[in-house]
């Protein structure tokens, strides 16, 4: 048996810790753009907009029927063939590989943020009394208006714990875009491992990144949890 | 009802997987068995044949040895269609497992970040996949005494724009980015260079198989790599990758070695295996191997030739 090497780990705490920003950065722009997408699905599907109600159901199905991982390399392997094409056609001279790889992650999490939210946040819409918008009706408020300052501020305070939550999710996850060579924690484990072949040290060490990220997040998670809570029972 | 007809659906599935998990391993490991290696696609037509009757052929104590190796990294070690294990370092295994009637090969494979963490944990006798020695990996593994061929050196793996390339300053004096793989011999060497001229060129890790880096390299996305330069070429014309070219090369070969745990074990099969790649590369088998599957008998020239083979 081997022992751990702790020496290595200690020294290589802070290589490791240079792909945060990559993690944070993904799940930042994907939660971002993710609650777009996620907000204007969920809106097509409950009024069944035509056209954009039938696209939302089947994006929704795929992409929560399919691996990250493959949609990851799909995207990384798949838009710039797309793009190929699409210069083709239109006779374009854009540039395809001066697209960083970065942005296929960026695209491809906000994709996939934006199926899981959408659910979410049709939920937290349904959740809301109908009573609500009947009352708006009754004001002369159109439905794009009720939405806007009635319905969709209530529905988003009770959103909030699960948008969290896939906040948290979506730093984890952004450990699978390694395989397009995005040196995020996980990745700059592998390069210290894989100099070394420590593999167990330096897993061990993003693992104990990985925890203190999310833990930290989810203790601001909570205190804005319980100022909502506050806010709820004042009113 | 609905229940007990979920359970039963889901225990059937379970079961299945298993089986056909077992299945498969054990195929894999007898074609290590079969009696001609020299010529791959003969092994690879007779393996199902004989699988199973093996352990009767060998008398005595038969000690089973569990070889981890990748899956696709031909021409060195790769599954074909019929899903047995085939290359350079298969054969030379299987010429082993022919010549020693103390030994049995099986083959498995996983992840290359998995493979050495296997040996520690006892999962995997020794690991062959291409591996030259660097002090870290002499820290927490064995190799033996006799290295089993040597690479052919790295070569700088490139477009035909940039193929003027002929050493690592040629790379910092064009700015150029570097594709690395983790864990690879030829990484350590850009890493060498790196840790001589700091800030030389960019560097890109990659934690996926040459083809991924190729691509990449073609596409424009990195510049160059450094890799066996037979291997790149052989990869990208499977491909379809018209503009892959060669640089210089920037190593020498180097020995390449069987890992083992450094434990008892490891170093009782090293002394075993030892003597037997000697045998194999005096008989002139060796070099057999290596003109069959690389087409040159470099590999194993620069071994006979070695200091190695003296002891």
């Amino acid at each position: 048996m081997r022992p751990l090497y702790w020496d290595f780990m200690i020294e290589n705490i802070w290589v490791i810790a240079r792909g945060i920003p990559y993690s944070i950065e993904i799940a930042v722009i994907a939660l971002f753009f993710g609650f777009f997408i996620g907000l204007i699905t969920a809106i097509a599907r409950m009024y069944k907009v035509p056209v954009l109600n039938q696209i939302s159901s089947i994006y929704i199905a795929i992409i929560r029927g399919t691996p990250l991982l493959i949609q990851i390399l799909i995207c990384y392997y798949g838009i710039p063939r797309l793009l190929q094409y699409i210069n083709y056609v239109y006779n374009l001279n854009f540039n395809i590989n001066s697209i960083p790889p970065i942005f296929f992650v960026f695209f491809c999490f906000s994709i996939y943020t934006g199926s899981y939210l959408s659910e979410t946040i049709r939920g937290c819409i349904l959740s809301v009394d109908p009573g609500q918008m009947e009352a708006c009706y009754s004001v002369g408020m159109t439905t794009t208006k009720g939405m806007m300052r009635v319905v969709l501020p209530q529905a988003m305070i009770s959103a909030v714990p699960n948008i969290a939550n896939q906040f948290i999710g979506l730093i984890k996850d952004a450990s699978l875009a390694f395989v397009i060579a995005i040196p995020e924690i996980l990745g700059q484990a592998k390069i210290v491992a894989g100099r070394s072949s420590k593999f167990l040290e330096a897993y061990i060490v993003a693992a104990a990144w990985y925890f203190v990220i999310c833990w930290i997040c989810q203790r601001f998670i909570n205190i804005i949890e319980r100022r909502i809570n506050r806010q709820q029972k004042k009113a | 009802m609905k229940r007990r007809i979920l359970a039963f659906i889901t225990v059937t599935a379970l079961m299945a997987t298993v089986f056909t998990g077992c299945g498969s391993s054990k195929t894999s490991s007898n074609s290590a068995n079969t009696s001609s290696a020299a010529s791959s696609s003969t092994a690879a037509s007779s393996a199902s044949s004989a699988s199973g009757s093996t352990s009767a052929e060998k008398t005595g104590d038969v000690d089973t040895v569990t070889v981890v190796t990748a899956n696709s990294y031909a021409p060195f070690c790769y599954l074909d269609k019929n899903n047995e294990y085939q290359g350079f370092d298969v054969d030379v295994l299987k010429a082993i497992d022919d010549l020693d009637d103390s030994i049995s090969i099986k083959f498995e494979t996983c992840d290359w970040s998995a493979m050495l963490p296997g040996l520690d944990a006892g999962r995997y006798d020794l690991c062959a996949y291409q591996l030259g020695k660097t002090d870290e990996r002499e820290q927490m593994y064995y190799f033996g005494q006799m290295p089993y061929c040597y690479d052919a050196g790295g070569a700088i793996i490139t477009t035909p724009e940039h193929s003027s390339w002929k050493s690592f300053d040629d790379i910092a004096a064009a700015h150029g980015t570097v594709a690395c793989i983790v864990g690879s011999n030829f990484t350590n060497y850009v890493e060498d260079y790196l840790d001589k001229h700091p800030n030389a060129f960019q560097t890109k890790y990659y934690d996926s198989e040459l083809p991924a880096v190729l691509e990449d390299i073609a596409n424009g996305r990195v510049d160059c790599t450094i890799n066996d330069g037979a291997v790149a070429l052989s990869k990208a014309k499977d491909d379809n990758l018209t503009n892959i070219e060669l640089g210089g090369y920037v190593t020498e070969g180097t020995p390449i070695w069987f890992v083992y745990a450094n434990n008892d074990r490891g170093h009782e099969l090293a002394a075993k295996l030892d003597k037997d790649t000697k045998e194999l590369a005096q008989s002139g088998k060796l070099a057999e191997i290596a003109k069959d599957v690389l087409g040159s008998t470099k590999a194993a020239d620069l071994l006979t030739e070695s200091e190695y083979m003296k002891k």
